[in-house]
């Protein structure tokens, strides 16, 4: 295949996952309090992998895709999209590696980060719109960022098939 | 970061904030419906699967509080048939005293729609499988079994529509408590619901309905919103307030009721 043609193929596979993982997203995993954000993890997976452009471009369309009709158009893409600037900035600060308890400080930075924007983005909206603003605590203190933390470490972990004991030293992707 | 990354997310962040801005622009609101027309029959194939899914892993974790609840209702059951035969007595007085004060509802159109997409982690809006083909429109009630509110059509598209739940933040409802007879508004704070603008010298009771008024002319009157918690009487307060115990978990609810024709 030539180089557009690959190009194309790439993109389009990755609209048809955003796609895909909206639907799962909206319609299976969110009636449950304690669902993970299958977005977050997936943009975790490419940061550690330094697929940035990938990323970046999968953050913004699997944000348009799962907020398209909950939230206002664009605002996830802007979440996901701020998050993955900020874990690729981590990444290269830090220098992520493979270890398990690395696996688990990233997932944890990731998530709390994700709520974090969303909250200070339905703040935001909400002082524009003159509206009572959300609490903080809706975020923050309940199971459910645990419940996120452990899933999203656990995912990343199991993508890796990482031990705790494996010490891989940092990614050479 | 990299320029070509720098780049890339530059470009992608303005397109997103583009539409952030020009949210309620035509171009925004009919592409985001053309993205909702996509994903509907894909949302409505696996809500249908999680449904059974959820139906046998309930099955599978309750069968001995579904054996325990069948004796216990096989017992509540005979208790029942005894009051029947009163309640038929109660039921023709009723009926005439509803009469009398002309508070009986006109008939009243509904539209079963099923759930198939919810915003993540929390109960503000949800998608259903019903749109304008359906005889849905913006600002109709969405209410479940026993006209429980549930909240409003927000968005109705041609297949699908969005639902603002009563815990939005945006959520205002025109409210009566049923047998202290006090009004105020049922304000959605994003988590729960509080009763607002209760008048100082008024002071209803827990546990008693709060029903809409209908008096703020967008919803329908009668309708449940739920159960009077805790009262709030401070003196630096202009009014006074009560918390609102919703009467189900709309994160639970798989389908809804749409009154489509009502009288207000």
């Amino acid at each position: 295949m030539n180089k557009p043609g690959k190009n194309f193929s790439i993109i389009a596979g990755w609209a048809l996952g955003a796609l895909f993982l909206s639907v799962f997203q909206n319609s299976i995993l969110n009636p449950y309090f304690l669902a993970p954000n299958l977005a977050v993890i997936i943009i975790l997976f490419l940061v550690i992998l330094k697929n940035d452009a990938g990323a970046l471009v999968f953050s913004f369309a699997a944000g348009f895709l799962m907020s398209v009709g909950y939230a206002p158009t664009g605002l996830s893409s802007l979440i996901l999209l701020s998050l993955s600037a900020i874990l690729i900035m981590l990444r290269e600060k830090a220098l992520f590696s493979k270890k398990a308890e690395n696996i688990a400080v990233i997932a944890a930075a990731a998530v709390i980060f994700y709520r974090l924007l969303s909250w200070l983005a339905a703040y935001g909206f909400a002082l524009i719109r003159g509206q009572d603003p959300e609490s903080f605590g809706f975020y923050f203190f309940n199971w459910g960022l645990f419940a996120e933390i452990i899933i999203a470490a656990a995912a990343i972990a199991l993508i890796f098939k990482i031990k705790k004991t494996e010490k891989l030293g940092p990614l050479n992707v | 970061m990299r320029k070509s990354i720098l780049i890339i997310f530059i470009f992608l962040f303005l397109i997103g904030l583009a539409a952030v801005l020009f949210n309620q622009s035509r171009p925004v609101l009919i592409f985001g419906r053309a993205i909702n027309e996509v994903l509907r029959p894909l949302e409505s194939a696996a809500a249908k699967f999680k449904n059974i899914f959820s139906f046998w892993q309930d099955a599978f974790l309750n069968v001995k509080n579904i054996k325990e609840t069948n004796i216990r209702l096989s017992r509540e059951n005979l208790e029942l048939y005894g009051k029947i035969a009163g309640l038929a007595e109660l039921e023709r007085e009723n009926a005439l005293l509803k009469k009398q004060a002309e508070f009986s509802r006109k008939g009243v159109n509904t539209v079963l729609a099923e759930i198939i997409g919810r915003d993540f982690q929390s109960n503000r809006s949800f998608i259903v499988a019903a749109g304008s083909r359906d005889g849905i429109s913006d600002g109709m009630a969405v209410i479940t079994d026993g006209n429980v509110v549930i909240g409003r059509v927000i968005d109705a598209g041609l297949g699908a529509s969005k639902i603002q739940t009563v815990l939005d933040t945006q959520s205002r409802i025109a409210a009566i408590t049923s047998q202290t007879r006090i009004s105020g508004l049922a304000r959605g704070l994003g988590t729960n619901i509080l009763f607002d603008l209760i008048a100082k010298n008024k002071q209803p009771e827990s546990d008693e309905l709060l029903i809409s008024s209908g008096t703020d002319g967008i919803w329908p009157r009668g309708l449940i919103i739920g159960k009077v918690g805790e009262i709030f009487i401070s003196d630096a307060q202009v009014f006074n307030t009560a918390d609102v115990l919703p009467l189900l978990n709309i994160q639970e609810l798989t389908e809804v009721f749409i009154i489509t024709n009502e009288s207000r």
